[in-house]
């Protein structure tokens, strides 16, 4: 792994050394295994492996969801584990995107109140947080939906949704977990478009999925095994833009 | 101090609402979204508001129904001063030129106690009545409203006399009736002039603690006249002269100078060997102390369901997070920090809480209305002397106060639930799977169980050394849990937590004996404490084994309905154990009570002969114009008589202050059939006690519900050994006694037992025999005969087991009273069930139609549901039932003052009835949602995502 790359201006997030271990009732459960990573500014990686790879795993340790044992994370030059529960929560919150195959949306709240959510906790007023998160819902192309609750809206437009969500706080970095797992393929097809697009709007994206067909979307492609990466190499689609 | 409880439960919610727009839709749209389940989750919490304001109601209509003597029976007198009739003139001129700035005025009066007999062959009588002589004209300038003395028209004339409407009620008697009075050894017969309410100086009834009224107000010198009719050398308390002082302001108002009035008189009286007594202050004490006490009972009692009420709002809680589980973790994941998402979910709670709080605190009144109607009829089904008349009156600050303690209550729990819920891991809420469970407690919980240790230790020490009721059962108990983190990283956590269980329930139960040993108190919220502890153990214990349980339930109901409605209660073991915790919790309380009914009950035999000793006829008497005991022992079959004299005394202990209670001097004549005591103190046998008390004027008898104004176990008042000082009211006189024996208990209300010298001493000629225990071959004919030969000396005779039986009969309605009130705590177990239920059939719609496609039948899927309410009821049923009686043999055994004489048996049929109370309901909850779960259909429920 080259790790001089992290001292470039355009490294957004730099991992080092990561490990995590599951500690279970049976034994210890390597999950990741010294894992060191850079990601720039406005690429866009999709993370793949089998099952029990760890790349969920990686993704969760990266955007802080999750503690790790040894190692460090940084993202814009902020060492992500250092901080506090709350200093993270914060930084989630201002600078983090997320999509998830479950689309967890709130069923209680509209489309567009959905989308506000993460505008409102990182403390916009809400008028502007409405006004921003009309502008991203149009601009997923559910410009006309914005007033509808989850459960009157298809698979496909719940995870636009998501990804309204992620967008609408302008983050540095959108992490995606298997964001077409739970879709047909034609939506699956539909949410990659916009990822794609959204990528070439300068979004930094790090998508986990076990397609290939997904994973050959992204500009680079990470392999992982048995908590280890094995193979770091530049994507289907940034040969076919070459 | 309840607004500033309010402000303190609202502001912080209100602010939150107002400030935070996602939190305000969060909260207000979770609340709004289930509609079904919105409404059983207030229901359920509203009981617990609606129990807590019904008990305070309760304690208003106490307070204002014995508040209201001081309209009835006092009016405008705020304090009095009694002499004999010869001080009179020398009391009136000491008063005469009192002047206070305080004080309205003041009325003399002439008094004597007397019994009444309408005149005709089918005449009634009334043995306990009262002459008063007054100029009404000076009656009804008195205190500034006539209206409030209840005096109208002239002073009678001769032969004429105003009767109370209570004395005409009860003998039928209406202007221009005639009817005799005997009083001081004569008699009279008067023509009844007219006929005055209960109310002010007309109702003035100092001779004993009634409600009612039985005066005739008659002309100046009657009493004189009736004395002087007396046989030379009679022994009879003589009328005596009352003066009446009237403080400023109004019937209640009026009190608030009786501090400064009674220092004003005092010192006008100083010398004379006259006290002025507080007469209303008394009254509006005692009213104050009944109310609160009886309210403090209901509120301990009615924690229960409180409790369960508690159980159910987490539970509620614990659902809700379920359900919300991947919402959470995504609200987390997103940014919202930990203390916004308890912010949210604790407003949410906190509006179900305000809604069900209003709305309990309303039914709380209804409640009180309910309590207070069987209340009175209870009240009143015994002796009149100990009858109480309720008259249902609530203040809206009481309500108000129920429903800020309510809410308080149902925040609290709401916080520290959603405290617990917002500890979400993200990643596993977000993915929806499984939490694996620790295999060991966590260091810091290790600690926690240290603090636990070190606390129980230290009140164990405290318990034991007292003793200390509490200390002794929860310092144990304390140290128990407080050892089970350590062990669990040692040791398998399971069985840890099971023995540690079964410990805790075999101290909850086994600790009356060591109580009973160290003859420590024992109230009522010492019974809160165990139920709770006992039912907290029970239900960890049967929770943690619910596999083996399922395991026996499904070897005997093999179909797949009652395998799969056994499955869900065993997957969810949290929702299943909250479940079995109201209804054990309810159903513990309310076997419990039966329990100790039925065995006090058992003992209405023993009571009576323990009460008696020998003697089985109880009688009192016009002290006034007294029976003479020569003519008692002469009647046919009459084998002994006790003389005792007989007052009402004021005592002071090291923990009580100066309470007013009956006295009763007794001779040796007792000692020769001596009522059976329960501590003998230092004295080989109960004769040997009764007679040193008999000889010795510095000792003294007690019970152990002396001084005990009203509700529960006695905090004991004096223990053996302990110094009593009875005094005088109306003299000041006072003495002191060693307590000497503990005597039973005292439903035939002799108060404390000292020597008739020793009550002659402090109360002189008020101390004469004009009660008395006698002992005859037949006492039901021995009673008939007395109230038919003594009629004239107000003889009022009963047989000592009659009065038993009917306390006993009075006590074991209020234990179905009190089960009454709790079991509305059942409602709140039926809500959880209907709540989990409806839950359930959401969870499982998927499932559900799964089965369905598979080919399992409506009916089927309804059957399901019904059994798996069924089996957690059930469970939860038999558990209280279970331990209930198991705690109640242990009581039994134990040799506890309290279950002193107790004989262990099971209320077969009252218990059969409560299980079936508490299951059909039950069942019954669970049927709509079963409905529900067998009509849906199973294409469009394995389509569904939420």
């Amino acid at each position: 792994m080259d790790l001089d790359r992290a001292s470039e201006p355009s490294a957004l997030l730099v991992a080092e050394s990561v490990r995590k271990v599951y500690r279970t009732g049976a034994g210890e459960v390597w999950a990741l295994r010294d894992v060191s990573l850079i990601v720039g500014e406005g690429e866009f990686v999709a993370v793949m492996g089998p099952s029990g790879s760890g790349k969920t795993t990686l993704l969760n340790c990266l955007s802080g969801l999750d503690a790790i044992d040894d190692g460090r994370v940084s993202l814009a030059g902020r060492s992500i584990h250092d901080l506090s529960d709350a200093e993270r929560t914060r930084e989630r919150a201002s600078t983090m995107g997320f999509v998830f195959q479950q689309f967890n949306l709130i069923p209680v709240l509209t489309a567009v109140e959905n989308v506000e959510v993460p505008l409102l906790l990182a403390g916009a007023k809400p008028r502007e947080a409405r006004q921003r998160a009309v502008a991203t819902l149009e601009r997923v192309g559910l410009g006309a939906r914005v007033s509808h609750r989850p459960n009157e809206l298809s698979g496909g437009e719940q995870q636009r949704v998501t990804i309204a969500r992620a967008l609408a706080g302008r983050p540095s970095i959108v992490w995606a977990d298997e964001p077409t797992g739970a879709l047909d393929s034609e939506s699956a097809g539909d949410v990659m478009v916009l990822m794609n697009e959204l990528h070439r709007d300068g979004l930094t994206l790090v998508l986990v999925t076990h397609d290939p067909a997904v994973g050959a979307q992204a500009q680079r492609m990470i392999r992982m095994r048995d908590g280890s990466i094995v193979a770091d190499e530049v994507g289907a689609s940034a040969v076919t833009n070459r | 101090m309840t607004y500033f409880l309010f402000a303190l439960l609202a502001i912080p919610f209100v602010v939150v609402l107002a400030r935070s727009v996602l939190v305000r839709r969060l909260a207000t749209r979770h609340t709004t979204r289930r509609p079904v389940e919105a409404v059983l989750v207030i229901v359920g919490s509203l009981l617990g508001t609606a129990i807590i304001t019904g008990s305070f109601v309760v304690g208003d209509t106490i307070t204002r129904s014995i508040r209201a003597v001081a309209y009835d029976q006092l009016g405008p007198i705020d304090e009095t001063v009694t002499v004999p009739v010869a001080q009179g003139p020398a009391l009136r001129d000491r008063l005469s030129g009192l002047s206070s700035a305080g004080i309205d005025g003041t009325l003399a009066f002439t008094t004597a106690p007397a019994a009444v007999v309408a005149t005709g062959h089918d005449g009634g009588t009334q043995p306990r009545a009262q002459l008063l002589e007054v100029d009404f004209p000076a009656a009804r300038r008195f205190g500034g409203d006539p209206s409030a003395t209840g005096i109208s028209g002239p002073t009678p004339t001769d032969g004429r006399a105003a009767v109370t409407a209570d004395l005409a009620d009860r003998l039928g008697l209406e202007v221009g009736s005639r009817f005799h009075a005997f009083a001081g050894g004569g008699n009279v017969e008067l023509t009844v002039d007219r006929v005055l309410p209960r109310r002010g100086v007309a109702g003035f009834w100092p001779i004993d603690a009634r409600q009612q009224s039985y005066n005739v107000l008659v002309a100046p010198g009657t009493i004189g006249r009736l004395v002087a009719q007396a046989a030379p050398g009679t022994e009879a308390e003589p009328p005596r002269q009352v003066v009446a002082i009237s403080n400023r302001g109004g019937v209640e108002q009026g009190a608030a100078n009786t501090a400064t009035v009674t220092r004003a008189v005092d010192r006008a009286l100083a010398g004379s060997g006259a006290r002025v007594e507080p007469v209303k202050q008394d009254v509006l004490d005692r009213a104050d102390k009944a109310g609160r006490s009886l309210s403090q009972l209901y509120f301990t009692i009615g924690m229960f369901a409180v409790a369960a009420g508690i159980l159910l709002l987490v539970n509620v809680f614990v659902m809700l997070a379920d359900e919300r589980r991947s919402e959470l973790g995504m609200l987390r994941a997103v940014g919202m920090r930990r203390r916004t998402l308890v912010a949210a979910l604790a407003t949410e709670g906190w509006i179900y809480a305000v809604l069900a709080s209003a709305l309990g605190a309303l039914l709380g009144i209804a409640f009180g209305r309910l309590i207070a109607w069987r209340a009175d009829t209870i009240l009143t089904s015994g002796r009149e002397v100990n009858a109480l008349h309720l008259t249902f009156e609530f203040d809206w600050s009481t309500v108000f106060t129920g429903f800020a303690v309510g809410l308080a209550v149902s925040t609290a729990t709401i916080l520290l639930a959603s405290i617990r819920i917002a500890r979400v891991n993200i990643i596993q809420a977000i993915r929806d799977i499984t939490v694996a469970t620790r295999p060991r407690p966590r260091r810091r919980v290790v600690w926690l169980g240290a603090v636990a240790v070190v606390l129980g230790a230290l009140l164990t020490f405290a318990g034991f050394s007292g003793p200390n009721q509490y200390g002794v059962m929860a310092g144990p108990m304390l140290v128990i849990v407080g050892l089970a983190p350590w062990l669990a990283r040692h040791l398998p956590a399971r069985s840890v937590y099971t023995w540690v269980s079964v410990a805790v329930i075999a101290w909850a139960v086994a600790c009356f004996v060591p109580l009973a040993a160290l003859d420590a108190t024992i109230e009522i919220p010492l019974f809160l404490v165990q139920g709770l502890a006992l039912t907290a153990a029970a239900v960890y214990l049967v929770t943690a084994h619910l596999d083996s349980i399922g395991h026996l339930l499904g070897n005997r109901g093999s179909s797949l309905a009652a395998r799969l409605g056994l499955a869900y209660p065993l997957a969810r073991r949290f929702r299943t154990a909250m479940t079995l915790g109201m209804f054990a919790i309810i159903v513990l309380t309310l076997v419990y009570m039966s329990e100790i009914s039925f065995m006090f009950r058992g003992r209405t035999d023993d009571i009576a002969r323990n009460l008696s000793g020998g003697f089985g006829v109880e009688l009192v008497s016009n002290p006034n114009n007294p029976v003479s005991a020569a003519k008692l022992a002469a009647l046919p079959g009459v084998t002994r008589v006790a003389p005792l004299g007989y007052t009402t005394a004021e005592f002071t202990t090291a923990r009580r202050s100066r309470t007013p209670w009956p006295a009763t001097g007794i001779g040796t004549e007792l000692a020769d059939a001596p009522p059976h005591l329960r501590d003998r103190g230092g004295y080989a046998t109960d004769r040997a006690a009764w007679a040193a008390v008999a000889r010795d004027p510095n000792l003294m008898i007690i019970d152990d519900f002396f001084l005990q104004v009203a509700g529960g176990p006695a905090e004991r008042a004096a223990r053996v050994g302990d110094r009593v000082v009875m005094r005088d009211p109306q003299t000041g006189r006072r003495r002191a006694f060693r307590v000497a024996a503990i005597a039973e208990n005292d439903f035939l209300g002799s108060g404390a037992f000292v020597s008739r010298v020793a009550l002659g001493d402090v109360f002189g000629d008020r101390a004469v025999p004009s009660r008395f225990y006698v002992a005859a071959a037949n006492p039901d004919a021995t009673v008939r005969r007395i109230r038919a030969d003594f009629v004239g000396n107000g003889a009022d005779a009963d047989t000592v087991h009659s009065v038993v039986a009917t306390a006993v009969a009075q006590n074991s309605a209020f234990f179905t009273l009190m089960q009454q009130f709790v079991g509305a705590g059942l409602l709140i177990a039926v809500a959880g069930v209907g709540v989990i239920m409806f839950r359930a059939v959401r969870e499982r719609r998927r499932e559900v139609g799964v089965l369905r496609s598979l080919g399992f039948q409506p009916h089927s899927v309804a059957r399901t549901f019904v059994f798996e309410a069924g089996v957690v009821a059930t469970l939860g049923v038999a558990l209280g039932v279970v331990i209930a009686i198991a705690a109640c043999y242990v009581l039994a055994v134990s040799g506890a003052d309290f279950a002193a004489g107790f004989t262990f048996g099971v209320p077969v049929v009252e218990i059969a009835v409560i299980v079936a109370i508490a299951l059909v309901p039950a069942l019954l909850a669970a049927l709509l949602p079963a409905r529900m779960a067998s009509h849906i259909e199973p294409a469009r429920a394995l389509r569904i995502h939420d």
